[in-house]
């Protein structure tokens, strides 16, 4: 059903450049894109004008191209794209500190429930924040592609054949990634230290025994 | 490691997980959805962006600030737009469908200038256009003006923001270089400017506008005032460094801080007035807002913020402006920096306190003003006149 209704948006852009179909589509995926963004980046505010402009070129593209048959996965696309452009017009490594952090006077993001101010909700959300931080602080030792395959998997729930679309890979490299990607982070929590990625001939050739 | 996993996806649509700022997602709609209908050819678009613009307002500033935003602006004109729609938006008022235009061409140009004494310089240029249009806007007779004004002057208070946050990240480098000086001297010099504009700006305000746009209007001018006095700052210790002395001459330091004199003097003779009507209103008003060098705190009213202690407020600027003035005349400038800044910050806390309250109490914060002639300056209840 998810992807009817995109394909109907989708439709709808293209044949009658329906801004309302658009801003629907933002709706549906605004949250997802900026999740992914501002784990990436190491400001609230990068991550707010990184996603802004990914809906914009998503857009943009839409009227010049008719090639996109799954939103989603073309958005996750541009986003990765900017997150790796935005590095490099700042000629850095990507960043490894989190806009997600655990200390609430420097933490650039906020829950719902301390804007709410609710002090009950707020120690929940302190306490969510720490987990948050744990878990990034292990996933974020890990290299890009572990990272965006566990993240896609298990924080965003989105099926290989999009994840394969959204990474520009193969199901079949995607579900050797991920298994990978569980590996390195087991390996991590039992032994710590950098993890370093497979080799594309490795990649391909474990690919090639499934 | 069950843990981490059971975690992740526990943070997926839990309540406690990741979520946007519900207002920045709603701005930023906004936003994206008047940026795609500028590129929709139909006769319907000029209606629907009036009406996205008007909700989309609070936010707009912070998403256009980012590179990421202004570089696809860039590709959004160049695409969809035009070199005659931007010119058509120049002439554009806060509230028209083409003004974001106008404000996102200003920021490409902000984000192509690289340095940011260069970028001050420009500015420092948009925001007293912004004064310019807030002031068009009030004496034209367009709809939903109550809405256009209070556009108008939230983006100016954020634009002065801006530039305050400009002038303390360039006025923390000890060596301040040529360039800064030269930036430093034309921020003080139009902030001035844009503290007297806003003084006529509030005259001109219809009685009927909603308190907070006289709030916002009289909040932005004590801002312009504190820049004006930061940029003097600078100026200051510019002097004290060999590369950029000659920038500042002492006939300019001068000049400035007559300037600065004189505006303060006419905010506290201001108060001294409004003090008058204040008065016998002033014990139902139980708390004030005073905006003071950058930061805006909700006071509780004491008997000291009272009229009677907003005009004694007052007073004691006027008193310290008699001071600056012995000390400009002993050609003891350092000093009567120190003391300028001080008065002034008395005096802009005094109007914007007295402001408050007349404004809770629901007289015209205008109705009262009785503007000093130019060159007069009251001193300690005596009246001299600058040469």
């Amino acid at each position: 059903m998810t992807s009817l209704v995109d394909r109907y948006l989708l439709f709808r852009i293209r044949r009658h450049q329906d801004s309302d179909a658009f801003g629907r589509i933002y709706d549906r995926y605004v949250a997802a894109i900026f999740r992914f963004v501002l784990l990436k980046l190491p400001s609230k505010e990068d991550a707010e004008d990184i996603t802004s402009g990914v809906f914009l070129k998503c857009w943009q593209y839409l009227q010049e191209r008719h090639d996109v048959t799954e939103v989603r996965a073309f958005l996750y696309r541009i986003a990765r794209n900017s997150i790796a452009d935005w590095y490099r017009q700042r000629s850095m490594v990507p960043h490894r500190s989190l806009a997600v952090t655990f200390d609430p006077e420097t933490a650039s993001y906020q829950s719902q429930a301390e804007e709410i101010g609710d002090n009950g909700r707020g120690k929940a959300a302190l306490e969510a924040r720490a987990e948050l931080a744990l878990v990034m602080g292990s996933l974020e030792r890990l290299k890009d592609d572990y990272r965006d395959v566990l993240m896609l998997r298990l924080l965003d729930g989105l099926p290989f054949d999009v994840i394969a679309e959204i990474m520009e890979k193969t199901p079949g490299n995607v579900r050797v990634l991920y298994h990978r990607a569980k590996k390195a982070l087991d390996t991590l929590s039992a032994h710590g230290g950098p993890v370093i990625a497979p080799s594309a001939s490795e990649e391909r050739s474990e690919t090639n025994h499934d | 490691m069950t843990d981490i996993y059971k975690t992740i996806r526990e943070l997926r649509g839990h309540e406690r997980g990741i979520k946007p700022d519900p207002a920045w997602v709603r701005a930023a709609r906004e936003q994206l959805l008047m940026q795609v209908r500028n590129t929709i050819p139909t006769a319907s678009a000029a209606e629907k962006n009036r009406k996205t613009l008007a909700a989309a307002y609070p936010s707009v500033m912070r998403v256009l600030r980012g590179p990421v935003f202004v570089i696809c602006s860039i590709l959004a004109l160049v695409t969809g737009g035009s070199i005659a729609s931007v010119r058509a938006a120049d002439r554009s008022l806060p509230g028209d469908a083409l003004y974001m235009v106008k404000l996102v061409a200003e920021q490409t140009q902000l984000a192509l200038t690289p340095s940011v004494p260069d970028r001050m310089k420009l500015k420092v240029e948009f925001t007293k256009r912004r004064v310019q249009d807030l002031n068009a806007v009030i004496a034209s007779p367009v709809g939903g003006k109550e809405a256009r004004v209070r556009q108008a002057t939230d983006i100016l208070k954020q634009d002065l923001q801006t530039l305050q946050d400009q002038l303390k990240s360039v006025g923390q480098d000890p060596k301040t270089s040529r360039a800064t000086a030269e930036a430093a001297k034309v921020v003080d010099r139009e902030a001035v400017d844009v503290v007297k504009s806003l003084k006529q700006t509030k005259a001109d305000l219809p009685h009927d506008m909603g308190s907070d746009i006289q709030k916002n209007v009289a909040d932005a001018q004590a801002q312009a005032a504190d820049l004006a006095m930061n940029a003097l700052g600078v100026l200051v210790d510019a002097r004290k460094n060999t590369d950029a002395k000659d920038v500042v001459s002492d006939a300019d330091l001068t000049a400035s801080l007559v300037e600065h004199k004189e505006v303060a003097a006419d905010a506290a003779a201001n108060v001294l007035n409004l003090a008058t009507s204040a008065n016998p209103v002033s014990e139902k008003v139980t708390s004030v807002s005073s905006t003071t060098i950058g930061s805006s705190v909700s006071t509780p009213l004491t008997g000291g913020a009272s009229a009677t202690g907003t005009a004694a407020l007052a007073k004691d600027a006027q008193n310290t402006l008699g001071e600056v003035e012995a000390l400009l005349n002993a050609a003891n400038v350092d000093e009567a920096v120190t003391k300028l800044k001080e008065a002034s910050t008395k005096s802009f806390q005094a109007q914007t306190q007295i402001e408050s309250i007349i404004i809770a109490s629901g007289i015209s914060a205008s109705s009262s003003l009785v503007v000093p002639a130019s060159g007069t300056t009251t001193t300690s209840g005596t009246t001299s006149t600058t040469p």
